[in-house]
């Protein structure tokens, strides 16, 4: 790893471990168990555009398991790596066909993490009366994703112009 | 940044989660059908742990290592009054009166919900 790319995935690191802990402050004001907006994607959504797929998985998994460690649990944790591997997992695919912008690759993001959350949900607690959260996670993760995807999309265009 | 895929993309997930709500509208207003006994399931992490009557007037309190949740049950409604956890998100939901619709205390993997009796 050349030091100009270690130097901008730690920076990138730092931020997304900065969102999410922004984000463990917040309240889950919509009164749905894990709904949260998701701040730190907007940091992996923007390097999966300007460091590549291979990096934002390395920043996203890293992030995933510090904050845990630092602000929540395994559980906690198991959560975030269901929901942000599948997420991530997805958004690659969608951009590699090249036909979606920035803001349906995010929208696609934020739906499959919570889906992917939702999914640890009912293994972990072994019981499928959380699906009743199902389409409320889903309209919340593609309004998350949009307005993570438009924010990402003007920091891409920023960064990639530097 | 935006194409027009985006925008279908957008709407069929909308359409799908309106699906989903269809699909999902399984609640009942314990009102409509008060002949049936009505049951409080408590469960912790996937172990049924209580089964309560919602007809008694009743305080359950949840303690494990380090977990604290207390579940009040009163005048056919149920909540969480109490729970140690970081987000209050169980507590600040408030009562429950219908089948289908769970308190979850997800840091706690707690789960509250009304179920139809097996009497």
């Amino acid at each position: 790893m050349n030091i100009r790319r270690l130097s901008i995935n730690g920076l990138l690191l730092a931020l997304a471990f900065v969102f999410s802990y922004i984000e463990w402050l917040l309240p889950e004001f919509l009164l749905i168990p894990g709904a949260k907006p998701g701040l730190a994607n907007i940091v992996i959504v923007t390097a999966l555009y300007c460091v590549g797929a291979g990096d934002a998985l390395l920043i996203n998994i890293v992030r995933i398991v510090l904050v845990g460690f630092t602000f929540g649990n395994l559980t906690a944790m198991l959560f975030g790596l269901t929901g942000g591997l599948l997420s991530l997992g997805v958004m690659t695919l969608l951009k590699k066909t090249n036909r979606f912008g920035i803001a349906g690759v995010s929208i696609a993001g934020g739906v499959c993490h919570n889906l992917g959350q939702l999914a640890a949900a009912v293994i972990v607690m072994q019981t499928t009366v959380v699906l009743y959260y199902l389409p409320y996670l889903i309209l919340l993760g593609a309004a998350a994703g949009l307005v993570v995807g438009l924010v990402s999309g003007l920091c891409i265009k920023a960064l990639l112009s530097l | 940044m935006i194409k027009k895929t985006d925008f279908v993309l957008l709407v069929s997930v909308v359409v799908a989660a309106l699906i989903c709500f269809l699909f999902l509208k399984g609640t009942q207003n314990i009102a409509e059908t008060q002949e049936a006994q009505y049951d409080v399931i408590i469960e912790v992490a996937g172990e049924e742990i209580a089964r309560l009557p919602l007809s008694e007037n009743t305080t359950y309190s949840i303690d494990q290592e380090n977990i604290h949740n207390l579940v009040i049950i009163e005048d056919g409604s149920v909540y969480m009054s109490e729970a140690d956890c970081a987000n209050q998100t169980c507590v600040r939901q408030g009562k429950i009166t219908q089948v289908g619709v769970p308190i979850v205390c997800l840091p706690h993997q707690v789960i509250v919900m009304i179920v139809e009796g097996a009497s």
